[in-house]
């Protein structure tokens, strides 16, 4: 074994740009797409101006709910600049939260609230319009509801039970806690997973995954390279054989492209909060293991760099596309579960570990490793 | 001692070789001429393992190319006509290469040595560099890392210059006469191959032939 790391090592030590540039194409690539997808998501925003007139509690609940609103990109600012900057169409729209909001919400007057300012290229403006009279109607509702349960504690003389401000509070904990507008099903003895979860449009795991795979079997081609025809016969008279030295070779390429992994989940730790626990690793050497496995594999059956090439290239595309880390199959798995095993990908994006693949690509491999030891040249 | 009786080899229905027989000893170079296609790296090939024949037995030192073919590979030097070296190193990490992956270790000096033995001076040059007589040199080299005692060697010669072939061919005539190698040398060359060899045979088809053409009962040596 000794031997074969060193000259493994004498191989790598030409060819150590392109391994670095592999290794780390997947980790610069993930990057650089999460981060771009983020700055695109928060540019198609409807980039609306908010102009607070009021300074009371309720009118800042409402700036707050607007600017949480996901697809909405909302700026404070003074009716001049807002005015200005919708005239030269950097803005949808424009809403005034006027003087005397709180006020008539009180008295339970609902109209003229909220100015809105649109432009002849306000596009999302009747949409963004409806969102925001919601969140009004819901504050002048809400506020109506506790008139009536105060007026039903008056009729029963319990007025010193709860207060205007207690009802509004314990009405907004109502909302949150029960989540009104959402209904859940769950089968009976089973756990209730009603949490709900913000589907992110790509996921790093998966964009590095697609990466991984592509660079994995660039970095194989050593196989083919170094088993070419003329080569193969100097093979036959070594003490080490080929198969020895091949087989050296993935435990050494598993070993150094499985550090860069570790790297990569640091990485993606800090950047993307992924998670890293131990669990996350497991999957992650076992998905490493099962990939380099087919590279390994693949090379062996292959005689020409170009093929072996394009077949890299196809079954990349394809283990990205049954992993549904680019085309959720959320869907489709529900429907017909075994999905999740026809790629590795989607055990990496799971946590959990591929048996299946890991399986068939140990009894292949080992076939090789007894088919190699008979053959000729 | 080499021992090949009622050789056949077969490519499908093509007959490529034909009740070859002859023996050769050690210390002895023998060389095969003959036009392309004939069959000369073929048995060759044979020879050296690389190919199974249709028919036929091959015995080497009493070691059967059946049962033995680990044993006899350990004790065969086969330099294929294609050179088999990595053109990114240089001379001297080739040699480090294949030694690492030879039956027999050597130290550094004495692949150096090797190479020197046979006028192969570029020890830390790139391969790339190199003249294709050096190339062919080293890829001599490499294969006489395990110290083999039966060389088979496809037209080592091809494309040098005449110095390097006559350093090719006096380096092998040491080999055999002065440490007992047996030789089987291929060429197109009929000039260099009666002046290394003892015995040449002439290869042909249509219909298959192997007649012996040559034999040096004088020395070589006492020839030139």
């Amino acid at each position: 074994m000794k031997n074969i790391l060193f000259i493994r090592w004498m191989r790598l030590k030409k060819e150590w740009r392109s391994h670095i540039c592999w290794m780390l194409l997947p980790i610069v690539m993930t990057v650089l797409i999460m981060q771009g997808v983020e700055t695109w998501q928060a540019e198609t925003k409807v980039p609306i101006a908010l102009v607070v007139e009021e300074q009371t509690e309720m009118a800042a609940r409402l700036v707050d709910d607007i600017a949480s609103t996901e697809l909405l990109h909302t700026q404070l600012m003074p009716l001049d600049e807002a005015l200005h900057r919708l005239q030269q169409h950097e803005l949808d729209s424009v809403f005034v939260i006027r003087e005397g909001y709180e006020g008539n919400i009180l008295a339970n007057r609902r109209n003229q609230l909220i100015d809105a300012y649109s432009s002849n290229r306000s596009f999302a403006y009747q949409a963004v319009v409806e969102t925001i009279t919601s969140y009004a109607q819901q504050d002048a509702a809400r506020s109506k509801a506790a008139f009536v349960i105060k007026q039903l504690f008056s009729d029963y003389d319990m007025e010193d039970e709860w207060s205007y401000e207690e009802i509004i509070e314990r009405s907004r904990e109502r909302q949150k806690s029960e989540a009104l507008l959402q209904s859940s099903f769950n089968y009976y003895d089973k756990d209730n997973t009603t949490e709900e979860q913000v589907l992110p449009l790509l996921k790093a795991w998966g964009v590095w995954a697609f990466f991984a795979i592509i660079t994995t079997f660039f970095l194989f081609d050593w196989m083919l390279k170094e088993n070419r025809p003329s080569m193969r016969q100097r093979w036959l008279f070594t003490e080490i054989s080929y198969e020895k030295y091949a087989s050296g070779s993935l435990l050494f390429f598993t070993v150094i492209i499985f550090f860069m992994d570790l790297v990569t989940a640091f990485i993606f730790s800090s950047l993307f909060q992924e998670a890293l626990t131990i669990r996350v690793l497991i999957s992650l050497f076992s998905f490493r293991l099962t990939i380099n496995l087919l590279a390994f594999l693949l090379a062996s059956v292959n005689k020409q760099l170009f093929m072996y090439y394009i077949y890299s290239l196809g079954i990349a595309l394809l283990l990205i596309v049954i992993g549904g880390s680019i085309i959720p199959l959320y869907g489709l798995t529900g429907k017909w579960p075994w999905i999740e095993e026809l790629s590795p990908v989607q055990s990496l994006l799971n946590g959990t570990i591929p048996l299946i693949w890991l399986f068939i690509l140990a009894v292949l491999f080992a076939r090789w490793v007894q088919k190699g030891g008979k053959v000729n040249a | 001692m080499l021992n090949v009786t009622g050789l056949q080899k077969k490519y499908k229905e093509k007959t490529v070789l034909e009740n070859v027989n002859f023996q050769m000893k050690p210390g002895e170079i023998v060389g095969l001429v003959g036009e392309n296609g004939a069959g000369k790296s073929t048995l060759l090939q044979l020879l050296a393992t690389v190919m199974q024949p249709t028919q036929g037995d091959i015995q080497l030192d009493e070691l059967s190319y059946v049962t033995d073919i680990k044993e006899i590979r350990r004790i065969i030097g086969y330099v294929p006509q294609d050179i088999s070296i990595w053109e990114e190193f240089t001379v001297e990490e080739n040699m480090l290469f294949f030694e690492k992956l030879s039956w027999k270790k050597r130290t550094k000096e004495e692949c150096r040595k090797l190479c020197l033995d046979m006028q192969l001076t570029h020890w830390k040059e790139g391969v790339h560099s190199l003249s294709g007589g050096m190339k062919r040199k080293l890829n001599l080299a490499i294969s006489l890392l395990h110290d083999p005692a039966f060389l088979l060697l496809d037209e080592p010669t091809v494309g040098i210059d005449l110095k390097s072939k006559m350093e090719i061919g006096s380096y092998l005539r040491s080999l055999a006469k002065n440490e007992g190698k047996m030789i089987m040398y291929t060429s197109h060359d009929m000039d260099e191959i009666t002046t290394v060899c003892d015995r040449v045979y002439a290869i042909g088809k249509d219909p298959f032939y192997l007649n012996l053409l040559v034999e040096n009962k004088i020395p070589v040596e006492q020839l030139k």
